[in-house]
């Protein structure tokens, strides 16, 4: 929405129409929330009351445990925190990406290092919970670069997410910098991160997210277990007894109320894309129950690339760099 | 008998036959130039796209000479290359008379040299022809000298002409009625007639092109064919006027088609001699022989699915062409094909042309390969048309492989280059002359095995397109061939081996595994890939173990994305070809079985 703030209002009354869909038979109870999208804190204060207000009209938020919100480091607003803190959040994820002015500018950010660190810093002192984003493989970052970076923010973060920069073939840096190579570069900044992170007690719970044990965000995790999922807003993706729902990627759709399109996914389905997101976390899969191909797939596979234990599977270090890989195979096997 | 004048053409690719002929049948009012342009785009599509005269129909022509007389002259067409020698051999027995048509521009060719030899050998009376004296650079002097030098005839008096304007063309006529000699033969003699092509129809069956040697033929009459004892009543003899034309009788010295309800082409043999079933000739007419494939290669489709219609297609194909052998065959790798047997390269990209064209069929050509025989230690002798047709190296006593003798004609300029690619190439020199002192013959003998490998296109690339060349298989030789086998993660993989000179086999083996080494995705492990002869390893290369892969977000709205991603790549593992535990994709089975190995 940056950019288009004269339509945060006919935004909003799509959002609480959209709301009160789920909301309209009783109000359902949330165990988390998360405001994301990008930049939320475009909308000013009192454009927040108004999105506030139409949570709490639609569903019952007593119950919330972890409620979190995106931000940037260059709209993050004192009035903000302060906001967000009086409405019950727990915390705000950042995205910092980088330490280093050179790469912020390589990758097109509107903030520089020092607004990160004190947008950290406020985040901190306010008692809020801070995760952060951080993108490695970025051209000109090198592991000295990334590893300042990572330290840093490990000052003041209980939750960092780790991302590769992937260009898409028709995107303008793809060419400048080399396309192929630098997408394959990502490999030694991602081992290092492995290294370095858990070092400082930062244990890697999800292929690319950190954080010490109990710091972990409970909002993805339901992703990758497979819970019911209310998402609001152009194309969010609900996910409600095993059928998904895509919202329609414009705000022009959006706002005019075209129907999202639904996905339901098979019995068979679920489990094979269960046991794949499982995967991506620490804690695997439980082998009780497991489809049969899956345990075949793991079985014929090098072993290095899992944790096994009677009771689980999960990926090793290792595995969790080869994900794609593993997961095709597994969708291979599901089918033979 | 007497005002019948039985001739061929013989000229290089380009030298300007076609037009020659063109110029012919106009000069004589067989044709109009407009209906002429049509006939010959009907019949040879193909050849002309790519440039290369293979045959054309023979035609009939009546002419009035200057002296009064009328007079009956039968073109007969030579194909143009090389790999259809016999067809040749064949098509000039059927003829008392050569024109031998020299580019005044570029002078004699190989190809020419080779067909105008053999014609001098048939006792053919040759008329040499300089052709395109209108072009500036022409020099029809310096070709006079090299028909002279190189052919051996006298070309002191060799009609100049110009079959793009007409120049000279009658000249051209009046000296084949005076310098050919008319047929000999006779009539009432037991039927003898040789067949010197036969085209399949649709409707009629095969159409054999027959000159009469003695004896008559005529429709009723039942025939037989010599070689195979096999008797048909005729339904029609006429003569190319052009197009087929009916006539009572074809007596001998005559030149025409017959048609008998004929199913396939190879009960009508090339070469064969057809005789009256009722009273035979004592004998065949000399030269004929079964044509036998000389090189090979598999034909697949690209789509499994499709392996049906390329049969089918074969088959029909082979109606028209009998000198395409096929059997089944099916490889790990790329599932049902057939096996084909050509006469030769171009027979080869001819046929898969065809296929292409005439039937819709795509399909995939594995590199072409020669039979090799291999005499076992047991003293047993065994063909091998494929590195698996190959007993275990300790019970090979020999390896024999087929060789040719290669004749190049081109700019003496290009000689050291040209020796560098025959001899890399395991050639053995022979001879070199100096025709003119721009111009250079050089002889060599090699394996067709290295020939058939891209030679040509080297040869052309090597010499600015400047170099013809010609060649005949000369028989086998005893060669230090070996079996190269490529594994995978220490599984064989057989579609990869290969046979080459043992002193190739490390240039070969490391080619082909670094080939591969690109062609085979990074998996969970590291591969090794290696080329063995026997159980020696000779090269190793490693593809390394993949490592990392992940696409890293994956909340909720990308999770559905992330499963199609998931998806595609394990569409892609499914048609991968397992050997061991490595995955390999179909496309490097394909780029590898087309590769050219020789690139070092």
């Amino acid at each position: 929405m940056a950019g288009q703030t004269e339509r945060v209002p006919s935004w909003l009354d799509a959002l609480k129409r959209e709301a009160a869909r789920y909301g309209g038979n009783g109000k359902i109870p949330l165990r988390t929330l998360y405001i994301g999208g990008g930049t939320p804190t475009v909308l000013d204060i009192p454009q927040w009351e108004q999105l506030m207000t139409t949570i709490r009209e639609y569903f019952d938020t007593s119950t919330i445990i972890e409620a979190t919100c995106e931000a940037n480091p260059n709209s993050l607003t004192p009035s903000h925190i302060s906001f967000l803190k009086d409405n019950g959040f727990t915390r705000i994820s950042l995205g910092v990406q980088s330490l280093i002015d050179s790469e912020l500018e390589t990758l097109g950010r509107l903030h520089d290092s020092v607004q990160a660190l004190r947008a950290m810093e406020r985040v901190k002192s306010s008692g809020l919970e801070l995760g952060c984003d951080l993108i490695f493989a970025i051209p000109g970052q090198t592991l000295r670069t990334w590893d300042y970076s990572m330290r840093h923010v490990m000052e003041y973060a209980s939750h960092i997410s780790c991302y590769q920069l992937t260009l898409e073939p028709d995107a303008p840096m793809y060419s400048r910098y080399g396309g192929d190579d630098l997408n394959g570069a990502g490999y030694a900044f991602y081992r290092y991160a492995q290294y370095i992170l858990p070092r400082h007690d930062f244990a890697q719970y999800e292929v690319s997210n950190f954080a010490p044990p109990g710091h972990e965000c409970r909002h993805n995790i339901s992703y990758w277990n497979h819970s019911d999922v209310i998402a609001l807003g152009p194309s969010a993706v609900s996910y409600i007894d095993g059928v998904r729902y895509a919202n329609p990627p414009s705000l022009d759709e959006y706002i005019s109320g075209i129907e999202p399109s639904t996905e339901e996914l098979s019995p068979h389905e679920r489990a094979i894309e269960l046991a794949i997101l499982s995967l991506r976390t620490k804690w695997g899969i439980s082998r009780a129950g497991l489809l049969p191909e899956i345990e075949r797939a793991i079985s014929d596979m090098p072993p290095d690339l899992f944790v096994i234990t009677p009771e689980r599977i999960a990926l090793s270090k290792r595995g969790m760099r080869l994900g794609n890989y593993i997961w095709s195979e597994i969708l291979f096997y599901a089918e033979h | 008998m007497n005002s019948i004048r039985n001739f061929c053409i013989i000229a290089h690719i380009d030298h300007g036959k076609s037009t020659l002929a063109d110029r012919l049948l106009e000069s004589t009012g067989t044709i109009s130039s407009r209906d002429m342009k049509a006939q010959i785009l009907d019949s040879l599509t193909l050849e002309r796209e790519r440039g290369i005269t293979i045959k054309l129909v023979p035609v009939r022509m009546d002419y009035t000479a200057k002296d009064g007389r009328k007079y009956i002259l039968n073109l007969i067409d030579t194909p143009g290359h090389v790999d259809f020698a016999y067809e040749v051999s064949r098509s000039l027995a059927a003829c008392e008379g050569a024109l031998l048509v020299v580019d005044a521009t570029q002078g004699v060719e190989a190809q020419t040299v080779a067909n105008a030899y053999q014609a001098i050998e048939q006792g053919l009376e040759i008329l040499p022809v300089i052709n395109k004296i209108d072009l500036p650079s022409a020099r029809p002097d310096n070709a006079k000298q090299e028909i002279s030098e190189v052919v051996g005839l006298d070309a002191s008096d060799a009609v100049l002409t110009s079959a793009k304007t007409g120049e000279g063309v009658n000249d051209i006529l009046e000296r084949i009625v005076s310098d050919i000699p008319a047929p000999k033969g006779d009539p009432n003699a037991p039927l003898q007639a040789l067949i010197f092509d036969s085209v399949y129809d649709n409707y009629r069956g095969v159409i054999c092109y027959v000159r009469v040697m003695n004896g008559t033929i005529k429709a009723g009459q039942n025939i037989m064919f010599m070689s195979n004892g096999i008797t048909y009543p005729v339904n029609e003899a006429g003569v190319f006027k052009p197009g087929f034309t009916p006539v009572k009788e074809l007596q001998a010295g005559e030149v025409g088609y017959i048609t008998a309800s004929i199913k396939t082409l190879a009960e009508a043999q090339v070469g064969d001699t057809i005789t009256d079933a009722n009273n035979p000739a004592s004998s065949p007419l000399p030269g004929y022989k079964k044509v036998k494939s000389v090189v090979f290669c598999g034909f697949y489709p690209v789509e499994r699915d499709n392996y049906p219609q390329l049969r089918d297609a074969l088959e029909k194909l082979c109606l028209n062409d009998s000198a395409v052998t096929y059997e089944p065959e099916s490889s790990e790798a790329m599932g049902f094909g057939f096996r084909c047997g050509f006469l030769g390269l171009l027979h080869m990209d001819v046929v898969r042309e065809r296929l292409r064209e005439e039937y819709g069929v795509e399909l995939v050509a594995t590199a072409p390969n020669v039979i090799y025989e291999v005499v076992k230690q047991s003293g047993e002798i065994v063909e091998a048309h494929r590195p698996s047709d190959f007993p275990d190296a300790s019970e090979i006593a020999e390896i024999r492989e087929p060789y040719i003798r290669l004749s190049v004609f081109m700019p003496s300029e290009f000689t050291g280059r040209v020796m560098q690619l025959v001899q890399d190439r395991r050639g053995t020199y022979k001879s070199m002359d100096y025709i003119t002192p721009e111009r250079v013959r050089l002889v060599y003998e090699m394996p067709l095995s290295e020939f058939i490998v891209d030679f040509h296109d080297k040869l052309k690339s090597q010499t600015r397109g400047y170099a013809s060349l010609d060649y005949e298989l000369i028989g086998l030789r005893a060669s230090e061939l070996v079996r190269v086998d490529i594994l995978v993660n220490g599984e064989a993989a057989d579609a990869f081996s290969f046979i080459c000179h043992k002193d190739q086999a490390y240039n070969r083996g490391h080619a082909a595994v670094t080939k591969l080494k690109g062609l085979i995705p990074s998996q969970l492990f590291e591969i090794p890939i290696q080329a063995s002869i026997g159980r020696r390893v000779i090269v190793r290369v490693n593809v390394k173990a993949l490592r990392k892969d992940v696409l890293a977000k994956c909340y909720g709205g990308d999770i559905t994305r992330k499963r199609k991603l998931l998806e595609k790549q394990k569409e892609g593992k499914k048609r991968m070809k397992q050997i061991g535990k490595v995955s390999i994709p179909q496309e490097a089975f394909l780029a590898f079985m087309q590769a050219d190995m020789s690139e070092k």
